[in-house]
């Protein structure tokens, strides 16, 4: 079986608690709270204010650009406040409060029935830009961005991320299993979108219902691929180079080689879009962990507070971390009130946690076979605790996708990812100072 | 609630598991050696492991940083500086040994992971330095019967090493010792070093367990045969051929076993699977640590058949450390995508 | 024996010569005052001039592109005895210091935080582990910033030695929560917080915050202070360090640096006899 060439890691897939657990529809709670910043790229621009009525479905925030994204209410009711809170990346943006009137009406045009093989690419494109669809994955990559490929680098490839290879998340498992045809519909459309010639989902060998419920499903050319188990299969340049052998160069794009990767949250989100004008207003996920007593897979509204899905599983008074997303590129949060966003793929409560023990690099070179890129984590982390900011581009430290595999064998216990984090958030802060100092007379 | 990076899970192994398996895979040698030179040889590893300890423990105090000994990295230091000291060695010695391997070659560097050179091998280098006479003797000790008698005794046997006996009448190597006392261990020599069999257990439990890779000390013990045999010596007619030439027409078998009594002999399995594998002082990467491996080879190879000694694993080991910063950047992965074709 | 005499002696005069010639021949002319400058300096090239090091410093002096007042750190003494140098006369000099704005010393955490113990590093995980999101997290990047040592952590909260503090602006720059200012030694009345939140909020997270209760802007007689965007803003311009406002505010959160300044004999401040020009 095929995967990709340059190092990797086996967590315990942790996915038993899981992966047999069909999707449930998670209530909408009685307030939702609706950050304007859930995707890659520019926050969306707030167009309600407090005391307007919303509809399910309506728009609430605008896309700023080209890099940016629609945001609509998943709930219909009134708009309580706009504040700034926090999302589960850390950062503060305005946020749109909003108190569910249960009525669940929907707005005009939503939902509707559209033959997708009769609209043309740009109407297809239009179709998912409007929706507000950005990568489910956990990126949040805007999908219309990524349904329109330049000029000078067409695509001939369009694959479908079906390997999930976090540990605990079955919610990309469950899709395929049960929406397969949904699944499956999604790709066709990005393929008429972007003009691709050849079309393959790639799927690891620990989902074998998955791998045969998308082979009942797909006909004709779409070809479903059975990879080996190894983290980060996932990660788009990984998932190309196992799929295809294609290495995309550091700093570029899958364009650059003429392929696009969705996940395939993102080619149901993208069928809800096309085919039925649903915005992207709900999620799937899956909220597991050892520190959780129900774990399952479940449909959640954008804006529920995290803390009422997590009671809802039962959750283990015990608990040491809550994570959105998976336990290796999770983000860990501090309140429970923080939403539920379009990136968030997991919810994860754990009370068994590695020790913190952050000792000095023995130069052992585990992090080097592990890097799935050829990076050096343990000199990015001198470089970086030393200051050393000239060594930063031969070291390729704003190259590292932070996919943890470094940190995860490293014996010495040191946060190898945070180093990098903070190094790209400081060489950041410093463009943004320099700008402000050009334009300053 | 905790809130920290990720990633959230670790598979790593801890230091102190690493540092404290090292301890494990050496206790065949340990018994081993109990059993060729008696027990004095264990307390010379006591008092040496334990000097270590209280090195490490006293500067680390005076430099008012953490105290890790518990983190086994002294202990190891201190048990590899006794396996390379003579078993009828004062114990005044091994404890100013250990004093400056920890305090001269790990902590004025920084501690743990910042030190260039391997610190029982600069240990045992300073004091081969300073007490050459204790350290460098024409006949060695080793008990007659095992398990019985005291090293320091008239009733120990004194011979020379098999090292010494390749350098100045190579070929009555076989006539003092046969192949299998070399590898079990029944030879005088240093402590640790004498038994290749007790020696390999262990190495093979760490490989086992990934701590050390193969492919250095298979590199190291690979190249010393070869070339042991290889170079041009001075043959009995008094010309300088290759061994291999002087003798395989002849004798083919015999450079073969010449070539595995080289490997069998002196420090060179402990200085190939535990010396030259320390992951603070080899390079990072699988490829640098076979050029590291090869290259300490070609000097043990120049040291053992023209050099001053007849041993040249401790110098061998300490020379290319000097050398692994360039090692590392020559041998360094290529990036993903970097090479690939548009 | 006494070959080697004469060898070694010979080669010793030959060497000799060389350098000599060399010094002669290589010799670059600069200005003796770039030197005496340079020694004159602390010598510490912190680079709060906005000069590369204490020799760029000194270069750009004899060059005239910067002032003799120019080195911060080094403050009156220095600035006279590079007057002295240079032969000119120096203007007077008002001190600086760095001021902290938060007293939030007895905080509680919002959370555990594990990972690397930097100020910075932690920030970036929801504003850091303090219940006030815009207080000192105290890890103590301010006092590894400060080449002079005038920072130390006493119970995981930053005090500044005024002694030792040269305001070289190293501090400002470490802290992420933009918590330290660089003020005139001779203003005295100083609000320790930085907070936004609303009064309620900031009560309950923290005992010596600003609530924007407003009394102080009642108290004023100067119109130099003003609650805005619920915190108390002060207008040095306006300030006259009467106290009154201290007095006044129920939380503790202004303060008054007149006793402390005076017990280390720092208050009042002492101009130093400037000797006669060259």
């Amino acid at each position: 079986m095929k995967t990709f060439k340059k190092g990797g890691v086996h967590p315990p897939d942790m996915k038993e608690r899981t992966r047999d657990i069909p999707i449930a529809d998670f209530p909408a709670p009685e307030s939702v709270s609706i950050p304007m910043a859930q995707h890659f790229g520019s926050p969306a621009i707030c167009i309600v204010g407090a005391g307007d009525k919303v509809l399910k479905g309506q728009l609430i925030g605008k896309a700023d650009g080209r890099m940016s994204a629609n945001v609509h209410s998943s709930v219909s009711g009134k708009v309580l406040r706009i504040e700034e809170k926090f999302t589960p990346q850390g950062k503060p943006c305005k946020t749109v409060v909003i108190e569910n009137d249960r009525e669940n009406r929907w707005a005009e045009g939503v939902p509707c029935t559209r033959d997708w093989q009769k609209m043309s690419p740009e109407e297809i494109v239009a179709a998912v830009t409007d929706a507000g669809v950005v990568g489910m994955g956990g990126a949040a990559f805007p999908a219309g961005v990524k349904l329109t490929p330049p000029h000078d680098k067409p695509v001939d490839t369009a694959i479908l991320n079906g390997v999930e290879c976090e540990p605990y998340l079955t919610i990309d498992h469950r899709l395929m299993v049960e929406r397969a045809g949904e699944v499956i519909g999604g790709l066709s459309i990005i393929v008429k979108a972007v003009g691709a010639k050849r079309a393959v989902v790639g799927i690891e060998s620990n989902k074998p219902e998955a791998y045969e419920s998308m082979c009942k499903a797909a006909g004709g050319k779409i070809e479903i691929e059975m990879l080996d188990v190894k983290y980060p299969q996932g990660a788009e340049k990984q998932l190309i180079n196992a799929l295809t052998g294609r290495e995309v160069p550091p700093g570029k794009l899958p364009f650059d080689v003429g392929v696009v990767v969705h996940n395939v949250g993102t080619a149901w989100a993208i069928f809800n879009a096309v085919t039925k004008c649903m915005p992207l207003i709900e999620r799937p996920l899956t909220v597991s962990g050892d520190a959780i007593e129900r774990p399952a897979n479940l449909i959640v509204p954008i804006g529920t507070p995290v803390g009422s899905v997590i009671e809802h599983c039962g959750l283990d008074p015990k608990v040491k971390k809550i994570l959105s997303g998976g336990p290796m590129m999770g983000v860990a949060i501090a309140d429970s009130a923080i939403p539920v966003v379009k990136g968030t793929s997991g919810i994860l409560a754990l009370k068994k946690i590695p020790r913190d023990i952050s000792g000095p690099c023995i130069r052992c070179g585990r992090c080097i076979q592990v890097c799935p890129l050829g990076g050096i984590a343990s000199e990015m982390a001198r470089a970086i605790e030393a200051g050393a900011l000239v060594d930063y581009e031969h070291l390729h430290v704003f190259d590292c996708m932070e996919c943890g595999a470094c940190s995860f064998v490293c014996p010495a216990g040191r946060n190898l990812v945070q180093y990098v984090r903070q190094a790209k958030e400081e060489a950041a802060y410093r463009r943004e100072l320099h700008r402000k100092q050009q334009k300053k007379p | 609630m905790i809130v920290g990076p990720g990633p959230h899970i670790s598979g790593a192994e801890p230091i102190p598991k690493i540092m404290w398996s090292v301890v494990i895979a050496l206790v065949p040698a340990l018994v081993f050696s109990i059993a060729n030179f008696g027990w004095y040889a264990l307390v010379v590893t006591l008092v040496a492991a334990i000097s270590s300890v209280a090195t490490e423990w006293a500067v680390q105090k005076f430099r008012n940083v953490p105290v890790t000994i518990g983190d086994g990295s002294a202990a190891i230091t201190g048990v590899l500086l006794a396996f390379t000291l003579p078993p009828n060695i004062p114990l005044y010695i091994p404890v100013i040994g250990s004093v400056f391997a920890i305090g001269i070659a790990k902590q004025a560097f920084g501690g743990l992971g910042m030190n260039i050179w391997n610190p029982a091998l600069a240990g045992r280098a300073f004091l081969s330095a300073a007490y050459s006479g204790s350290i460098f003797m024409p006949k060695w000790p080793m008990l007659a019967k095992i398990f019985s008698g005291d090293i320091r005794s008239i009733d120990a046997i004194t011979a020379a090493t098999p090292c010494a006996v390749l350098k100045y009448a190579p070929l009555t190597i076989f006539d003092h010792y046969r192949l299998w006392d070399l590898f079990v261990g029944r030879i005088p020599g240093c402590i640790g070093e004498t038994s290749a069999a007790a020696l390999l257990i262990g190495a093979v439990f760490l490989m086992i367990r990934k701590i050390i890779n193969w492919r250095l000390p298979f590199a190291y013990v690979l190249t010393v045969m070869i070339l042991v045999v290889a170079f041009p010596v001075r043959a009995a007619d008094g010309t300088l051929m290759a061994f291999w030439q002087q003798s395989f027409w002849a004798d083919p078998l015999f450079v073969f076993e010449r070539s595995l009594a080289h490997a069998l002999s002196g420090g060179l399995v402990i200085g190939a699977f535990f010396m030259a594998t320390d992951m603070v002082t080899s390079p990072l990467t699988k490829k640098g640590q076979v050029v590291f491996g090869i290259g300490c080879g070609i000097l043990v190879a120049i040291i053992r058949l023209y050099g001053g000694y007849p041993e040249g694993v401790c110098y061998s080991i300490l020379i290319m450390n000097t050398l692994v910063w360039a090692i590392d950047r020559l041998t360094m992965p290529g990036f993903f995508g970097e090479h690939a074709h548009a | 024996m006494l070959p080697a005499i004469i060898i070694l002696g010979s080669l010793g005069l030959l060497f000799g010569a060389g350098l000599y010639i060399a010094s002669r021949v290589f010799h670059v002319n600069i200005d003796p005052r770039i030197e005496r400058v340079e020694s004159a300096l602390p010598g510490a090239n912190c680079g709060a001039c906005g000069l590369a090091g204490c020799g760029g410093f000194a270069r750009a002096i004899v060059h005239g592109s910067a002032d003799v007042t120019g080195c911060i750190p080094g403050g009156e003494s220095i600035a006279h005895l590079i007057a002295d140098i240079m032969g000119v006369k120096a203007k007077e000099i008002d001190k600086h210091v760095a001021v902290l704005h938060c007293g939030g010393r007895d905080v509680a955490n919002r959370f555990e935080y594990v990972g690397i113990r930097t100020c910075n590093a932690a920030t970036l995980f929801q504003g850091g582990p303090k219940a006030c999101l815009y207080g000192c997290i105290g890890f103590g990047d301010c006092a590894i910033a400060c080449p002079f040592g005038a920072i130390t952590m006493v119970d995981d909260f930053p005090v500044v030695d005024e002694t030792k503090c040269t305001s070289c602006g190293k501090c400002v720059d470490a802290c992420p929560k933009d918590l330290y200012d660089l003020r005139s030694f001779k203003k005295l009345v100083h609000v320790a917080c930085r907070s936004h939140d609303t009064g309620k909020v900031t009560r309950s997270v923290c005992k010596v915050g600003c609530i924007a209760c407003k009394k102080c802007e009642i108290v004023c007689q100067f119109d130099a202070i003003h609650v805005e965007d619920n915190l108390a803003v002060m207008d040095y311009e306006k300030c006259t360090s009467c106290g009154k406002c201290v007095a006044e505010c129920p939380t503790n959160t202004i303060l008054n640096f007149r006793e402390e300044r005076k017990a280390k004999g720092l208050w009042p401040v002492k101009t130093v006899a400037h000797s006669s020009p060259l």
